[in-house]
């Protein structure tokens, strides 16, 4: 009996002991939940806290992927034959390193609501603006476009492609010699169909002040566009571009007399032009074939001209006009370019071009005096050379020129560099090194 | 005028010497929704050809193309067409049009938690929620609970794929949470009750994707293999490879083997649909 009340109080004295083992623990699992729930619920509010502020970052980053930040810098060795004269300006420079053009452009891409650009050319002259401009595309048919400020003129192929992706150094005489800066300031309509077969052409076309990106000069205002095309062939390998362009304005002459550039030079200067506009029109074509060589690389063959009836006033573009006086002439220039990539890193480049900048003039009609002078000379030019990309951002390139001069018995003169009776030796070779970003 | 023209066919051949392409690696890169067939493709390729190598990396589609144009990459993955205006940088740099190589078909799937209620939704109202017209779910069906939408980065293919084909060219709602890729569109759903995201059938695991009707008239197919083949399934693509020049060598040989049957069979394999 007694061992049997002993068993029974061992039993109670186990179980509760037990009891409280068991109400114990659940204790500490409950704190424990509790500590996890707690610990869990400030993750919580960590992650959260995380999520908010990527989201704000995001929301910054997007902010600022909208501004792109590019440049170049293209730097270059020159060394000209006998003299460098034509090219550099400076009859004593044969060799020369010189900063050919150093860009830094910033564009705000806000989509839909347009773009701002603004780009700076430096070199060691000083800088200049090359860009200023803003654009938007309508919204509802994604086609129409309206640009306005300081901008490529719309006129040919050249102008419109950054120098920086041309494979030869420099664009051709014809269209820097003709368009000053190679930019305008004025307003520009833009018809780029996004799909089907419309998207295969385009036009551009706008008014524009027409005294490059300097301050306007006159009332004269041009108008200026391109209409262009594009035939991909994508089971050959081909595609076939190109585009005609016109230029129409009007020159105000500053002084009573106008040098009208004809054959007959006693009869060149006409007068009783104070202020009288005088009318300049170009036409131009170009093309472009792309191919894709098997095995070799993409060939470009690509072809431009412009010609028409042209005014220089007051240094308004890059021929002649002495003292401030108009100058009427009928310019003509043309190039083509071949164009050979080898592999993804070299390409090969070869360029013939003309321009003559008065086609009424022969060089036996060029007298030397003001009114025809060797700016009136026509030039050839024939250039090739090689471009090795050597990353993303550097390129090497080694370029020849042989400039050919119209034949000018009237400028004949022992100074080999300024006698253009025969062909002067003004070859330039060019090494240029391009960083882009 | 003989000696010049001697000169610069000196510089011409001489350059002709230096271009010989020699490549170490085929390099490939772009659309994350093709990277893990894009690995495939390189592993078995390179298991039958032992001299081979090949490197792939994902990015998006839009990082692949530019790869492609800047030169850093011998192939472009990509879940989109190619755009005129990057074709135009390839004409410019490389005076080619580039190769459209299709190489599988995608059903681009939408898909929702699996607790969702949601059963089917028309391209008109997926248009709606992703352009932010629709934020509720009772709007469509569903419980009074806001719609929390994932979508896609912009450097994405699926991104400008969704928003051309399904968004009309309108732009995506500025709420979108954006996520760098299919895998964290489908992490990210499977987490979240009022969820709604897209991307491959292909990453589909874990959650469920809604059949999707042309209108309210037609009857909602889900992206399976039989409905995108069959044209029934909506919203479907083509999936490419995209080269700078039509392909000789060593390029051609592996792109000739990816639309080969074992090629086509790794498409299978990984949840996509063999271009033939």
């Amino acid at each position: 009996m007694k061992i049997q009340k002993f068993t029974a109080g061992t039993l109670i004295v186990l179980a509760s002991a037990m009891g409280f083992a068991q109400t114990a623990e659940d204790s500490v699992h409950q704190n424990k939940v509790k500590q996890f729930e707690e610990e869990l619920g400030s993750l919580k509010g960590q992650v959260e806290g995380l999520n908010e502020s990527y989201l704000e970052t995001k929301n910054t980053v997007d902010k600022l992927a909208k501004i792109k930040v590019s440049g170049l810098a293209q730097v270059q060795a020159v060394y000209a034959f006998d003299t460098a004269q034509q090219n550099s300006g400076n009859s004593l420079q044969q060799g020369k390193f010189e900063v050919r053009r150093g860009r830094l452009k910033v564009a705000y891409d806000n989509g839909k609501f347009g773009t701002y650009v603004m780009q700076f050319q430096f070199n060691e002259g000083g800088a200049r603006t090359n860009d200023m401009y803003a654009n938007f595309i309508d919204p509802w048919i994604n086609t129409i476009g309206l640009q306005a400020g300081i901008q490529d003129i719309p006129f040919g192929y050249e102008i419109g492609h950054s120098s920086s992706s041309m494979e030869t150094m420099e664009r051709s005489l014809f269209e820097r010699s003709i368009f000053k800066d190679e930019k305008d300031n004025g307003f520009l309509i833009t018809v780029n169909p996004p799909k089907g077969l419309a998207s295969q052409f385009n036009l551009k076309a706008g008014l524009f002040n027409h005294n490059g990106s300097s301050a306007e000069n006159d009332d004269n205002k041009a108008l200026i566009g391109r209409a262009g095309f594009k035939v991909p062939l994508y089971d050959l390998g081909l595609s076939i571009d190109g585009g005609f362009s016109f230029l129409y304005g009007r020159s105000q002459s500053r002084k009573d007399t106008v040098y009208n550039m004809d054959v007959d030079s006693s009869k060149v200067i006409s007068r009783g032009n104070l202020a009288k506009n005088l009318k300049k029109s170009l036409i131009g074509a170009d093309i472009q074939l792309y191919y894709d060589i098997v095995g070799l690389g993409g060939a470009i063959l690509r072809a431009e001209m412009g010609m028409g009836d042209w005014v220089t006033n007051n240094g308004d573009n890059h021929l002649y006009s002495g003292s401030g006086y108009a100058y009427l002439r009928n310019v003509f220039g043309y190039y083509v370019t071949y164009v050979q990539n080898i592999g993804n890193d070299f390409q090969t480049v070869v360029r013939y071009e003309s321009f003559d900048p008065n086609t009424h003039l022969e060089g036996k009609d060029i007298s030397g005096k003001k009114f025809a002078s060797k700016e009136d000379m026509a030039r050839t030019q024939i250039g090739g050379g090689v471009n090795y990309f050597l990353n993303e951002s550097v390129r090497l390139s080694l370029y020849y020129d042989h400039p050919i001069n119209e034949k000018v018995p009237a400028l004949s003169s022992k100074n080999l560099a300024k006698n253009f009776s025969k062909d002067v030796d003004d070859d330039v070779v060019t090494f240029r090194f391009q960083y882009k970003f | 005028m003989n000696k010049i023209l001697k000169k610069v066919i000196s510089v011409l051949a001489a350059s002709s010497l230096f271009a010989a392409p020699m490549q170490a690696a085929i390099t490939v890169k772009g659309s994350d929704t093709m990277v893990i067939m894009a690995q495939r493709w390189a592993e078995l390729y390179m298991s039958e050809n032992t001299s081979a190598k090949i490197q792939v990396t994902g990015g998006g589609s839009g990082t692949g193309i530019s790869a492609l144009i800047n030169g850093t990459t011998d192939i472009c993955n990509a879940s989109r067409p190619i755009k005129p205006t990057e074709r135009e940088k390839l004409k410019e740099r490389y005076g080619t049009l580039g190769v459209e190589i299709k190489v599988a078909r995608d059903g681009l799937a939408v898909y929702v938690h699996e607790s969702s209620p949601i059963q089917e939704l028309t391209l008109a109202q997926i248009k709606d929620i992703y352009t932010g017209k629709i934020s509720n779910w009772k709007q469509v069906g569903g419980p009074d609970e806001k719609i929390i939408v994932y979508g896609r980065e912009n450097n994405s293919g699926t991104y400008v794929y969704f928003k051309d084909f399904v968004l009309k060219g309108e732009d995506y709602m500025a709420g979108m949470l954006s996520m760098p890729g299919t895998a964290a569109v489908v992490n990210a759903v499977s987490k979240d009750a009022k969820a709604i995201g897209y991307g491959g059938a292909a990453y589909a695991k874990g959650i469920r994707l809604i059949k999707v009707k042309k209108d309210e008239k037609s009857q909602g197919y889900e992206p399976t293999a039989e409905n995108v083949k069959a044209g029934k399934y909506p919203i479907t693509r083509f999936l490419y490879l995209y080269v700078k020049n039509r392909p000789t060598g060593e390029l051609k040989q592996f792109i000739d083997w990816i639309l080969s049957d074992k090629g086509q069979s790794i498409v299978t394999k990984v949840g996509y649909f063999p271009i033939r």
